[in-house]
């Protein structure tokens, strides 16, 4: 288990972490979510050991950050971290090394790897030939080869197509699949949505979300409708309780104040005998994470 | 320890498989070869041909006595006209005409510009001898009373070194040795410096502008990175040294009975390498690189990218060239100014060793200002390790000096992995 305990870090006048506590269990995934600098690498440099806390602590099954515990992690940047000029197989070596892992073992792996992430590219070339999305897999095989215990992913899916994007969900997946301990930030809520067991928010260094995904989801009730039937958008204004009404092609989205609207609408939509969508249906992640960082 | 070994081993592979290193290695010996190929066909093309004419061929016989590997002289021509028309064909490279001159005998040289040039001195050395071979066989003078008569007074040079306030003796050729071989190992490391403290750098600013460093800290510590690729890099630096040794060996087993190396290091013998002046020159000139490599790899590490090294490096390449030049003049005279240099890690690495072998240093001086550099290497060993940890993961756009600025302030807020 990964736990992270009441951490605080500030650069001179900035306080970047503020209190900030959270685990991480095996064969679970935590979603990192928050806008540009709201202290998510941070407190991933604060895991790697790359920077100390001002105060709290990072346990690792127990145990503080030390060379047995790095070699049990796998981290992959946000920014592409490799060597463009040195060839392919010679950099997973030399970093699976680093990792305490012997180049035999490695060399046997590298092949499975490449068939896995359907490199498309010799490993003996030089990463500067590979196009970026193939350059972005031999950093998820530099992550993944010493088959580490603890995972950090910061922004995996960043400038990925959908198709290498979804080789790195089913391998973030696989590794939970195995017991692993995985922690991700990515600014698409979908893929926070679909992945984490649980979500961490920061803002401006604050937890100012924490839990499960559905249990966050709840938190503001079913306050959304999706509605295709013959009210018109006039007829929904005289309904009171409804925040915000939407229309693309026919089709109603909206906000309610209070999840109790629902049954009501439903009842207007019921006396015209006509519908063919009615759903009510709690925030979704990305506008929970809108009206978060709009809350002063 | 183990990760330390594994970042030596990557630093010091890579180096030795780069064309740089190569280059480096091969191309001072190339140079050397081809100097030595152009100075034997100097001494091939220097044997001036001299023919010599005279109306006594006993006389132009006797010149033979005086042949050097430099002239050969050659009687067979009796008469100037068949000496002139050898000029003209370059089959000679002059004639020496003899001519009687009241009772004396004139000699005149004539030669074209076409000619090899020719030892003028060595000729009227020649002249000399047979001219007094001639004057005392006139004399009737004894062989004894010649002797007498030609025997000069000789001029012996003994020059002592102070060292510990006593004069010691030394033989100025093993002097004059030293200081050669000296020069040489300070010249040669000079050079190697210059070329691998740029070399450290750019390796680090490399990796850091590719951004490689957080993956390589979130692997190993940041001491035994910084450590494995400054050792990595002295290493390939020490194999250099070791090849140009290997090829120094060569050289003197080669020709250490050839005349030009005789001229070159009079009294050269293996026990000259376990002299007290050229140990302490090889431990101040690796303390000193050491030191350079590790400067220039903390200065890599304040660069966002690898353009901005070579402007980087700059405050290192100033006292290293400062250091060479008072080196070179610290041959010719030894200043306040050097005195107080030599004691001063950076500069001391390439002046003690000189004043040592002119004797104007003594051993126990040496030892004071050797333990001052080490020391000072260890001190900036620890704070560079120090620097860089705290620098490596930083990005400043406002220019090295405000990176350096940074980093001494996030030294003490940024730990990876202490």
């Amino acid at each position: 288990m990964l736990k992270i305990k009441n951490i605080d870090k500030s650069f001179g006048s900035l306080q970047a972490l503020n209190n900030v506590s959270f685990e991480v269990k095996e064969g679970e995934i935590l979603g990192l979510i928050g806008q540009n600098g709201a202290g998510k690498t941070t407190t991933f440099r604060i895991i790697l050991g790359l920077l100390q806390p001002d105060q709290g602590m990072v346990e690792f099954s127990g145990r503080r950050v030390n060379s047995q515990v790095l070699n049990q992690i796998g981290y992959l940047p946000e920014e592409r971290g490799l060597f463009p000029r040195m060839r392919i197989m010679d950099q997973i070596i030399y970093l699976a090394e680093l990792k305490g892992q012997s180049r035999a073992v490695t060399k046997a792996k590298i092949d499975e790897y490449f068939e896995r992430f359907e490199i498309k590219g010799k490993k003996t070339d030089k990463l500067k030939n590979l196009s970026k999305g193939n350059q972005q897999k031999v950093q998820l095989i530099v992550t993944l080869i010493h088959d580490p215990k603890y995972l950090i992913f910061d922004e995996p899916f960043s400038g990925l197509d959908p198709v290498n994007a979804q080789i790195f969900k089913e391998a973030i997946l696989a590794e939970k699949a195995k017991g692993k301990c995985i922690i991700f930030s990515s600014h698409n809520m979908d893929n926070v949505e679909e992945l984490s067991d649980n979500l961490i928010m920061l803002k401006s260094g604050k937890e100012v979300l924490s839990g499960s995904v559905s249990d966050i989801r709840n938190v503001y009730g079913r306050v959304k409708v999706f509605l295709e039937s013959s009210l018109t958008s006039s007829d929904l204004g005289k309904i009171s309780g409804i925040k915000d009404i939407k229309e693309k092609s026919g089709r109603y989205e909206l906000t309610l104040k209070d999840p109790s609207i629902g049954p009501k609408i439903l009842k207007q939509v019921e006396k015209t005998g006509d519908f063919l969508e009615f759903s009510q249906q709690p925030l979704t992640l990305d506008e929970i994470f809108k009206m978060k960082v709009r809350e002063k | 320890m183990n990760k330390f070994k594994v970042v030596l081993k990557k630093s010091f592979l890579n180096n030795i498989k780069s064309p740089a290193f190569w280059t480096l290695l091969v191309m001072p010996l190339v140079m050397l070869l081809f100097g030595y190929f152009i100075f034997q066909q100097g001494n091939d093309n220097s044997q001036s041909k001299i023919a010599v004419i005279s109306s006594q061929p006993k006389l132009a016989e006797s010149f033979k006595k005086f042949e050097r590997p430099d002239i050969l002289y050659i009687s067979k021509y009796s008469t100037e006209s068949a000496a002139k028309k050898a000029l003209v064909k370059q089959k000679i490279d002059g004639y020496l005409k003899i001519t009687p001159d009241n009772n004396h005998l004139k000699f005149t040289l004539c030669n074209t510009n076409q000619s090899n040039e020719i030892n003028i001195e060595a000729i009227q050395m020649a002249i000399n001898q047979i001219n007094l071979i001639l004057q005392t066989e006139s004399l009737k003078l004894s062989p004894l009373a010649i002797q007498q008569i030609t025997t000069t007074p000789k001029l012996d040079q003994k020059t002592s070194i102070v060292r510990n306030n006593h004069l010691v003796t030394q033989n100025q050729n093993r002097i004059m040795t030293k200081a050669t071989i000296v020069m040489g190992i300070s010249f040669l490391l000079c050079l190697l410096l210059l070329c691998f403290m740029s070399q450290i750098a750019t390796i680090i600013g490399r990796e850091k502008g590719e951004r490689v460093m957080e993956i390589i800290l979130s692997s190993t510590e940041a001491k035994w990175h910084f450590l494995g690729e400054v050792g990595g890099i002295f290493l390939t630096m020490l194999s250099v040294i070791a090849v140009y040794f290997l090829f120094a060996i060569v050289v003197v087993l080669k020709f250490h009975q050839k005349v030009f190396f005789k001229n070159m290091f009079p009294g050269l013998t293996w026990q000259l390498f376990l002299s007290p002046e050229i140990i302490f020159t090889i431990l101040f000139g690796l303390t000193g690189a050491f030191l350079y490599l590790v400067l220039a790899a903390t200065l890599g590490a304040l660069v966002n990218n690898v353009e901005q090294v070579s402007q980087a490096i700059i405050p290192l390449m100033i006292p290293a060239m400062i250091s060479y030049f008072l080196m070179i003049g610290s041959f010719i005279k030894i200043t306040p100014f050097i005195r107080i240099c030599a004691y001063i890690p950076l500069f001391s690495n390439s002046l003690m060793p000189t004043m040592l072998v002119m004797g104007k240093a003594s051993e126990l001086q040496a030892v004071i200002s050797y333990l001052i550099c080490l020391g000072f290497t260890i001190l900036m060993s620890y704070f560079s390790i120090g620097m860089y940890r705290s620098n490596v993961l930083v990005y400043s756009q406002k220019g090295i000096w405000s990176a350096l600025k940074s980093a001494l302030t996030f030294h003490k807020t940024i730990k990876v992995h202490s």
